[in-house]
């Protein structure tokens, strides 16, 4: 099987901290890798380490990262910049940090668009608004027009999305892409990764907080605890059979299952 | 039950939008809630559930209905009278650190609700601040550090620690575990049920987040569009969820339970705007299941049992009953994607 | 809870960095306000009166900085200016900020039409241009140091009343000022206790620039004549006086003064600025 993304002994230096310590993980195609750990295991850096942007005084001090083969420590900047745009799609947490606020939202998203296809303005705008309608976005057409600050945060961050995804990336790095949505948007969004998975055989890495979106929409779940991978497993074997005690604790308190049972079952 | 401590009728809460139309974030709400009982206020943005929450803590004033604590009315209460009322009706907010005042340390911030709403004397605050912070999992020495000392969860534990200071009959928490990981979620739930289990304070718990509400609560009334749709006991809305907002927000929340089943119901569309309501049932343009009555009148919350209520017409007999699946559904498109209703308005979610 | 006892050594630290401007800024500001005290007693010759025939000599060891055109020894001037300048600039600075402040908070907190009222006033005062408006106050009021100190007051305050009500504008929307208001708390306790505790760092900024601003407007006022009365010794004044001397080459009655009052105004936006972000908590460990 093609492996989308290899990452071996990934270590990153933050002023003389190791934020992740010898990570290795691989998504392989058709594929969803679940990253899971509680806040400050490192989860955000290891996106950026994945794509080789660790951000100063931050350092990737050692490891092999391949994309689609491709070793992104060896390739320079031009490349890397086009390989991560058009077929590496990332969504980061803080949506509006990532939208220029100058620019009509769909005018980045086109943006993105043409600057890795061969596209007319005319065509780039109609993929903007498919996508943005894809991620649930009412009234594309008029929402295509609108400005940042226009948009409630739901909205700011399913534009994210969209941007992210507008290149139809084969592989996709997604950090918590989905929290504060609301359940049913959520659900369609991930959906949406699912299915392009699925049917055009890509990959994802997908940083959660939540167990149940495990469960549900990945394949694969790996644990980081303090900057290591501390347990990795295919899901359903996963949560009947983790061992280390970080997993187990994430996995009970998910269905808080370490307590007494909720006060109606004691009320009946 | 014996007398409510929060009974709530007819709540209203409208808000003026430019070129003189109205917003109806609350739209005639009912609510009871007993002594020491849990009830959940579950629903989505624009359900209307955190505006309820800030109308019953007296932080907005309700456009119409009554608000009674304890038997008394307090709808209409000047700022000035509402003391009593404060000292007996708590908060707990979403975001832990915005909630506590950065330039106070965490032992004056709990000191500040002892010395506003108790008769504790000046000399015993310091010692009283003490139990208090043990009482909700933190080191009494923690009193000497500032909020951006603590992690979320000990900031939650502070803002609970402040909450809990008067001993208050009814706390109101709005959505107090949503910004939380999943560990110290977990914690914070049984932290609030040991409290609920020691002091007997009633809470009325805001949050969108089934999985945790099923976990703290006795009773869950679920909310859409500013109304209640579903309200009942919280393993009779689990286990018989009798309205179809209801089925689509269980199958949206995915569980380790359920895996990778898929319930299959989804709500096609976007949700209509609050400013212009339709006429019939409100969820009558996303409904997997509508039929053209639902768009006739506007349909009431009824009995679906003794306690458990619903305002689901197919349930409630009037038309004919859900089926269990949805059916191929005339909203979405050949490849499945669900499109917007073209004829409903739609609104910006926040 | 782990880690507490090293979260509480970390209360009492003093971040590296600041030590630095601290130092350097309140040396500065230390050194102006011991001159403004002392300055006048330790001065070698007389600031007021001129020293018999010895006119525009440039300096040397008897006259450090040399003597002005009327013969008056310009070290001992430089240094006695402070007692009037520092007085000037700190009284009217504190007046603005203890006016303007509690005006900006209310009408921030209270959104009536007072407060309206209030900054369309505001408004107008600033609207002037700074320079004019003080000279005309100044020729109402009188050359004295008090009136100037009013008048100097009065050109700021609007920017502390506009500073204040923006900080409680945005702070009023934080979640823990709505929490105090369901503890009960009145709106005088609000804004007296959360808001304005919150709105310290800006004011303090800014209360530096201010020093330094009101030593300039001094300064310019003395400049064209609507200052302090000669021969009290002023900066501004000393620089109006020396100007017609700096183009025949005797540069030393301007230059000095000059130099002393650019040093003072840098020392105290130093010493705000650090101070500001000191007496923040969160801003001081980062």
């Amino acid at each position: 099987m093609s492996e989308m993304l290899h990452a071996e002994g990934v270590t990153v230096d933050y002023r003389d901290r190791q934020t992740l310590r010898d990570v290795s993980l691989t998504v392989g195609a058709g594929e969803i890798l679940g990253v899971v750990g509680r806040s400050g295991a490192g989860k955000s850096i290891l996106v950026r380490a994945l794509i080789n942007l660790v951000p100063p005084p931050g350092k990737l001090v050692d490891g092999e990262i391949r994309a689609f083969g491709t070793d992104l420590r060896a390739i320079g900047e031009a490349e890397a910049r086009s390989l991560r745009g058009a077929r590496i799609g990332v969504i980061v947490q803080n949506p509006r940090g990532h939208l220029n606020p100058l620019l009509r939202v769909g005018t980045q998203i086109s943006n993105v668009y043409r600057a890795h296809h061969d596209a007319t303005k005319a065509q780039a705008r109609e993929r903007a608004i498919s996508v943005l309608r894809d991620v649930g976005i009412p009234a594309p057409e008029h929402r295509y027009a609108a400005y940042p600050h226009e948009l409630s945060g739901g909205m700011a961050q399913r534009a994210m999305i969209a941007m992210a995804l507008v290149c139809d990336p084969e592989l996709l790095i997604a950090d918590e892409p989905t929290s504060g949505l609301d359940v049913t948007i959520q659900d369609q969004i991930l959906k949406l990764f699912r299915r392009s998975v699925d049917e055009r055989r890509t990959g994802g890495l997908l940083v959660t907080r939540d167990m149940g979106i495990v469960a549900r929409f990945c394949d694969r779940v790996a644990v980081l605890h303090e900057g290591e991978i501390v347990e990795q497993a295919a899901v359903p074997a996963f949560f009947s059979d983790a061992v280390h005690p970080v997993s187990t604790r994430l996995i009970a308190s998910a269905s808080f299952a370490a307590d007494a049972p909720g006060p109606a079952e004691v009320a009946q | 039950m014996s007398e409510p401590v929060l009974e709530v009728r007819d709540l209203v809460k409208e808000f003026a939008v430019g070129q003189g139309q109205v917003l109806t974030a609350v739209n005639r709400v009912d609510l009871q809630l007993a002594p020491g009982e849990t009830l959940a206020l579950v629903g989505e943005s624009g359900s209307g559930k955190t505006t309820v929450g800030r109308c019953v803590l007296r932080l907005l004033d309700a456009t119409g209905g009554t608000i009674a604590f304890a038997g008394d009315d307090v709808t209409r209460l000047a700022p000035r009278r509402l003391r009593a009322f404060r000292r007996q009706v708590q908060v707990v907010f979403q975001d832990p650190y915005d909630s506590l005042d950065p330039r106070m340390s965490v032992g004056a911030i709990v000191e500040e609700a002892l010395r506003e709403l108790t008769d504790t004397a000046a000399a015993r605050r310091g010692a009283l601040t003490k139990e208090l912070l043990e009482r909700v999992g933190l080191d009494p020495d923690a009193a000497r550090l500032y909020p951006h000392h603590l992690t979320a969860g000990e900031q939650q534990r502070v803002a609970i620690a402040r909450a809990i200071a008067c001993d208050p009959r009814l706390l109101v928490l709005d959505e107090p575990t949503s910004s939380l990981d999943p560990i110290t979620r977990s914690e914070i739930i049984a932290l609030l049920r040991s409290i609920q289990a020691e002091l007997g304070t009633a809470f009325l718990f805001i949050s969108h987040d089934l999985v945790t509400v099923r976990h703290i609560s006795h009773r869950i009334a679920v909310m859409y569009l500013g109304e209640v749709v579903e309200t009942g006991p919280v393993e009779a809305v689990f286990g018989r969820p009798s309205h179809p907002y209801t089925r689509a927000l269980l199958a949206s929340a995915p569980s380790i339970e359920r895996g990778r089943e898929d319930a299959g119901i989804s709500l096609a569309g976007e949700i209509p705007s609050p400013i212009d309501l339709p006429q019939g049932c409100f969820l009558a343009s996303r409904c997997p299941f509508v039929l053209d009555e639902c768009r006739a009148g506007h349909p009431a919350l009824e009995p679906v049992s003794r306690v458990h209520h619903s305002r689901c017409l197919r349930v409630t007999g009037h038309l004919a009953p859900l089926p269990e699946a949805a059916p191929e559904s005339a909203h979405t498109t050949p490849n499945g994607v669900p499109t917007g209703n073209r004829k409903a308005r739609v609104v910006d979610e926040s | 809870m782990s880690t507490l006892s090293l979260r509480l050594r970390g209360l009492g630290s003093f971040p590296a960095r600041a030590n630095r401007a601290l130092i350097a800024g309140g040396a500065i500001a230390g050194l102006a306000t011991l001159l403004a005290v002392i300055g006048p007693w330790i001065a070698p010759y007389s600031p007021t009166r001129a020293v018999g025939g010895d006119q525009l000599q440039p300096p040397s060891t008897t006259h450090f900085f040399g003597t002005d055109a009327v013969g008056m020894d310009v070290f001992s001037r430089v240094i006695s200016a402070p007692r009037t300048d520092l007085t000037i600039a700190l009284a009217s600075t504190a007046l603005a900020i203890l006016v303007g402040t509690p005006l900006g908070a209310i009408a921030g907190y209270y959104r009536s039409r007072w407060s309206e009222a209030l900054m369309r006033v505001s408004d107008l005062v600033q609207s002037f241009p700074v320079f004019i408006l003080a000279m005309a106050a100044v020729i109402v009021a009188g050359h004295d140091v008090t009136s100037i100190i009013y008048v100097i007051a009065l050109v700021n305050a609007p920017i502390y009343v506009r500073l204040v009500r923006a900080e409680v504008l945005s702070l009023r929307e934080r979640t823990y000022v709505e929490a105090a208001v369901a503890l009960g708390e009145s709106g005088r306790r609000v804004v007296f206790r959360h808001l304005l505790p919150n709105a310290y760092g800006p004011i303090l900024s800014n209360a530096s620039v201010t020093v330094g601003m009101s030593m300039l407007l001094t300064a310019g006022l003395s400049f064209i004549g609507a200052g302090v009365r000669v021969p009290t010794p002023e900066w501004g004044s000393m620089i109006a006086i020396g100007a017609p001397n700096v183009v025949t080459g005797e540069w030393w009655p301007s230059v000095f003064p000059g130099v002393a009052l650019s040093i003072t105004v840098f020392g105290f936006a130093l010493l705000g600025d650090t101070l500001a972000r000191l007496t923040d908590p969160a801003r001081r460990h980062p």
